[in-house]
């Protein structure tokens, strides 16, 4: 048998590749291969380092001393004014304004409520009259969770002052404003309360706001106390963790068939893995494994941590 | 403008950075209740 013909043992998985390419355009596509690898891996590290972050136990109390606190710009927000018509350019020319006026966001996550999920956001309004439509728009496409940071324990209440009320300004008061920067950036920036550099000292609701479109109004959310801080940003951590179970690829503790094998639990000659369920739990999860034995279909447990 | 892969690099530098700052919290607040209790373990010493 000559090399060529020798039989390979491992057959490596490879993805096809056109045979028309060039050497040149070949390694070009698996260099693209390896760098949306390379991205699909940081993104899955970046979700680690979130729910990382919103378990560890130091966070909760943190939030409760106002270090915390959770905005959101909500769905829709393309509606605003001077805003890109698709939603997720929206979402980044608002979420660079809050950057540059000087919050501390350490992270921004984009994510599609369910109803249910959006009925428990916002439980201590389920009594009030505007609860339902509340739901229709929060429901109605992605809104973008910012976690931010404030040592100096005002997190919420900067936030809050920031995003200013949902009412909307009287125009002329936004007009002297606007005028008075125009005419004077000097003095506009020396009389403003934000950082150098900031075009306005209207809230982001009043900057965003368009006279003509209700939902304008409410681009953005913020917690109204630490302590709602402190519950939003648990309610957070649910959603993450969601989301992180259904990337692709290994789940936070997820057990491959192997571990299971390898555990003790089953036995590789007589048992057959049926399935693996988990049990979600606030701290670790427990996997409910249904395996075929010799003794018939059994279920029984995995023990599993959360990242 | 960063690319993608930069930017990712980054976030995760900013959330380890805050991990840190919350450690670096707990273990201080642990320091100072293990100095308050060995402070309050001598004080009673020497008062009883």
């Amino acid at each position: 048998m000559s090399i060529r013909e020798k039989p390979i043992g491992i057959q490596l998985e490879q993805a096809p590749v056109p045979f028309h390419l060039s050497r040149r355009e070949n390694a070009k596509v698996a260099t693209e291969a390896s760098e949306n690898i390379l991205i699909s891996n940081l993104e899955k590290r970046r979700y680690e380092g979130i729910l990382k972050l919103l378990n560890h136990p130091e966070l909760n109390t943190a939030a409760q001393e106002g270090i915390f606190t959770v905005g959101i710009i909500k769905p829709q927000a393309y509606k605003g004014k001077d805003l890109p018509e698709e939603d997720e350019k929206a979402t980044q020319v608002l979420y660079r304004e809050i950057v540059g006026r000087g919050f501390n966001v350490v992270f921004a996550v984009s994510l599609q409520l369910t109803r249910d999920q959006a009925e428990k956001f916002y439980g201590e309004h389920r009594d009030k009259p505007f609860f339902d439509s509340l739901m229709d728009f929060t429901v109605s496409g992605p809104m973008t969770f910012l976690l931010i940071q404030d040592r100096s324990g005002k997190a919420v209440s900067k936030w809050r002052h920031e995003i200013g009320s949902t009412k909307a300004p009287p125009d002329e008061k936004v007009q002297a404003i606007e005028t008075s920067h125009r005419q004077s950036p000097v003095d506009a920036k020396l009389k403003t309360p934000f950082p150098p550099g900031h075009p306005t000292n209207l809230t982001l609701r009043a900057q965003f706001r368009n006279p003509d479109v209700e939902a304008s109004n409410n681009i953005f959310h913020g917690s109204d106390s630490p302590e709602s801080a402190a519950r939003e940003i648990g309610i957070l951590r649910e959603y993450i963790r969601d989301v992180y179970e259904n990337l692709d690829g290994d789940k936070p503790g997820f057990p491959a068939e192997e571990d299971i094998f390898d555990s003790g639990l089953l036995n590789p000659d007589t048992d057959q893995l049926i399935s693996v369920e988990r049990q979600p739990g606030e701290e670790s999860y427990e996997h409910v494994v249904r395996a075929r034995t010799p003794k018939g279909e059994q279920v029984l447990f995995y023990p599993g941590k959360v990242a | 403008m960063k690319s993608k892969k930069q930017q990712l690099i980054d976030d995760i530098q900013k959330i380890d950075d805050v991990i840190a700052f919350l450690d670096k919290r707990a273990t201080q607040k642990k320091n100072k209740k293990i100095q308050n209790n060995e402070h309050k373990r001598k004080t009673n010493r020497y008062t009883t």
